[in-house]
């Protein structure tokens, strides 16, 4: 009995935790203008769409990021549904103190802004959860991950990096600034920086590449075409793709270079 | 998701492995995990409800007026505007208009950056005469898209 509640007083502890990191990865986007007003516009069925991969890349991150060397599958679900349920609590809260949710509010603009800002603080929720438990940290699961867990972090890193900055006006502006040369100087320089970050930072499984072209190509080039991708999907989703091939393929780019970024990076985060 | 290769040298768990997962996971985390997946399913269930009996129907915007109030630069008249289309208008512009006798007294506008679809807005005209004293004619100019 008394184990079982040291257990049970441990877990609290762990939701706290993954409270703080809700806090932590929601809060930008919780102060951004833009992120309430796409919760009531954007479009329903797509919104929907992304409540589910939203709960995916929660599932992803709970299965391959963290410490914990002897859970299961069914431990990790059990994980990531917490962590969705914490991302949830955090940001109906804070919408709710900070004046955005009122007693007059219609349920539909109310949904529409907690699932987008639920998204970010849940992936801060499973990620604080799974790094601040502590345990050996020589092993780390991402050892374990292989290449598709590899591309699977690399995604979600450029999902978090490229949903802080997607939804700001400012995203079309640049896209409206720059000339198509403009356009693909930042493709190279996105792919020079994903490579240099990545070899820097010390990427799990470099070693095992004995050629350079192969590494670029393997993690390099295939993190900027996720970055790619990542991006297109975000800016789908938040409806910034109609204004024809020129325009989303141009904000695509720009969108690209947080995103990848945030694929690079993801190594160092998760 | 891909299998994971078994880790070829697995540090020795510290509880005995072969506890049960209803064993090993306390209770607390069965509730949370719980209500994460109905929160989850529940939005899932309610967006695409939304969505699929969505008509897309342009905006249908209505303005009311509240009762005006007494103000130091002349009388303020509240004001509330209405979507009852699923389609949210942006940039919508209001414009009262006060007229006795058939002659019009004032005109006032105001502008709301949004009127979320199904959803309502609130804002105010201020007029130099008390609005209750003619007729008044609330309309909504036009809109964009967000």
């Amino acid at each position: 009995m008394n184990a079982e509640l040291a257990r049970e007083e441990s877990y609290a502890r762990g939701l706290a935790r993954a409270a703080a990191g809700a806090l932590i990865f929601g809060f930008p986007l919780l102060m951004t203008m833009e992120m309430w007003e796409l919760g009531f516009h954007m479009d329903r069925l797509r919104l929907a769409l992304f409540v589910m991969v939203t709960a995916g890349v929660v599932i992803g991150l709970s299965r391959y990021a963290g410490f914990r060397d002897d859970t299961t599958v069914a431990d990790d679900v059990l994980d990531a549904f917490a962590a969705l349920f914490v991302g949830g609590v955090v940001s109906v809260v804070l919408l709710v103190m900070m004046g955005l949710i009122r007693p007059d509010t219609t349920i539909r603009e109310a949904v529409g802004m907690i699932v987008v800002q639920a998204a970010p603080a849940s992936m801060g929720a499973v990620l604080a959860n799974k790094q601040l438990t502590g345990g050996p940290p020589g092993r780390t699961k991402e050892d374990r991950a292989g290449y598709v867990g590899h591309l699977f972090l690399m995604s979600a890193g450029a999902l978090f990096f490229a949903f802080n900055v997607a939804p700001t006006e400012e995203m079309i502006l640049i896209g409206f600034k720059m000339s198509p040369w403009h356009g693909v100087i930042l493709v190279l320089a996105s792919l020079v920086l994903l490579h240099a970050l990545v070899f820097s930072v010390g990427f799990a499984g470099q070693k095992s590449h004995d050629s350079q072209f192969r590494a670029f190509l393997h993690f390099t080039v295939a993190g900027y075409g996720v970055a790619l991708l990542v991006s297109a999907y975000i800016l789908w989703t938040f409806g910034r793709v109609e204004g024809g091939l020129s325009d989303a393929v141009r904000a695509v780019v720009v969108l690209s270079l947080p995103a990848a970024l945030g694929a690079a990076l993801a190594r160092l985060v998760v | 998701m891909a299998a994971r290769k078994p880790a070829a040298s697995k540090p020795a768990p510290r509880k005995a492995p072969t506890r049960s997962i209803a064993e090993r996971t306390p209770l607390a985390e069965w509730v949370a995990a719980a209500l994460g997946l109905a929160l989850t399913l529940a939005a899932v269930g309610y967006l695409a409800w939304e969505g699929l009996t969505d008509d897309r129907t342009p905006p249908n915007l209505s303005v009311t007026a509240g009762a005006p109030q007494r103000a130091d630069a002349g009388f303020t008249l509240p004001v509330k505007v209405r979507n009852s289309s699923f389609e949210t208008a942006a940039d919508v512009e209001i414009v009262g208009r006060l007229s006795a006798g058939g002659q019009l007294v004032e005109e006032r506008r105001t502008h709301f950056s949004y009127v979320p679809g199904k959803g309502e807005a609130g804002g105010g005209l201020v007029f130099q005469h008390d609005p209750s004293s003619g007729q008044l004619e609330l309309r909504a100019e036009g809109y964009a898209e967000p």
